[in-house]
């Protein structure tokens, strides 16, 4: 009974991804939250009805939460990674050994990220100059935080 | 209880990857990870007999595929490095983006990276994709997903 919700939450990525992602490749819906929740409340009252222990239902309430969070998180990335990565493109264009066909501005997207950086607000230009909003300085500052705790090379 | 011993092995595991190993691409210290962390679940797990064995273990695959994601991410991020140079440099217009974030010297230092990785080889001062049953594997797999 228990194991069901996990059933349920993996066979929805499944279907999300070849249901929705695959025909308008928006990595994020909001349908996505709603099932989200809906079947974390769905879970938690299930368990909650269950013949075991208090610290019991509180246990498997909890793993579902972080089960759901994380492997939401993942899911989000993976979709992120398979419709973004110039790495990706470059080591496809090698397997099929069309390497001399490569387009680097295919591959980087320099433009439509920089009108990303714009839509979504992270800079915008004041007196003929861009700048970074609060939220891109933010955004930033946690980009660095991370790269130097990590200790990670970037290649972005 | 055993989500928290869930927690910790996947914290643990970063710890000792990460701040023990020298500074190198992410998915060549990934494999240190995957493998101290299945490592540590599996000998934790059985030899202390925890609850929920099979959903714990769903968890911590989890927590493996988010912190690959957020480590790839960060460290690929071409949107992430285009706001740095924003931030850095005086910027007037989008062209100045182009010129000052190279695509070129990003490219070769891409291809660099893929071959510390093992993915592409360098033979006879050509670059060809190194043809194993892992690499094959996960690029089927990308194209299927790509498609």
């Amino acid at each position: 009974m228990i194991y069901i919700f996990y059933v349920i939450f993996i066979g929805f990525f499944i279907l999300d991804f070849f249901l929705f992602y695959k025909n308008n490749n928006n990595i994020f819906n909001y349908f996505q939250i709603f099932f989200l929740s809906i079947s974390l409340s769905i879970n938690a009252y299930i368990i909650s009805h269950l013949s075991i222990q208090f610290n019991l239902k509180i246990e498997l309430i909890l793993l579902s939460i972080f089960f759901s969070l994380s492997s939401y998180f993942a899911y989000l990335n993976i979709l992120a990674f398979i419709g973004r990565s110039g790495s990706f493109l470059i080591l496809i264009a090698y397997f099929q050994k069309q390497e001399k066909l490569i387009n680097i501005n295919e591959i980087f997207k320099i433009q439509m990220r920089i009108n990303e950086l714009k839509k979504k607000k992270f800079i915008y230009k004041k007196k003929k100059s861009y700048i970074l909003t609060k939220k891109g300085q933010i955004f930033l500052k946690l980009y660095f935080f991370f790269i130097c705790l990590f200790k990670i090379k970037v290649v972005g | 209880m055993s989500t928290i011993i869930t927690l910790l092995i996947f914290f643990v595991s970063i710890f000792v990857t990460q701040f023990f190993g020298k500074k190198k691409i992410f998915f060549i210290r990934f494999f240190n990870f995957l493998i101290l962390n299945l490592f540590s679940f599996i000998f934790i797990f059985l030899i202390f007999d925890l609850n929920y064995k099979l959903i714990n273990f769903l968890f911590c695959l989890s927590l493996i595929f988010s912190w690959s994601g957020l480590i790839i991410h960060l460290s690929n991020s071409i949107v992430l490095s285009l706001l740095d140079l924003i931030n850095k440099n005086d910027i007037i217009d989008d062209e100045s983006i182009f010129d000052l974030y190279n695509q070129d010297d990003k490219f070769n230092e891409r291809i660099l990276t893929l071959i510390t990785g093992g993915y592409l080889i360098k033979k006879n001062n050509q670059i060809e994709f190194k043809n194993n049953f892992k690499n094959k594997m996960i690029l089927n797999l990308i194209i299927f997903l790509k498609k």
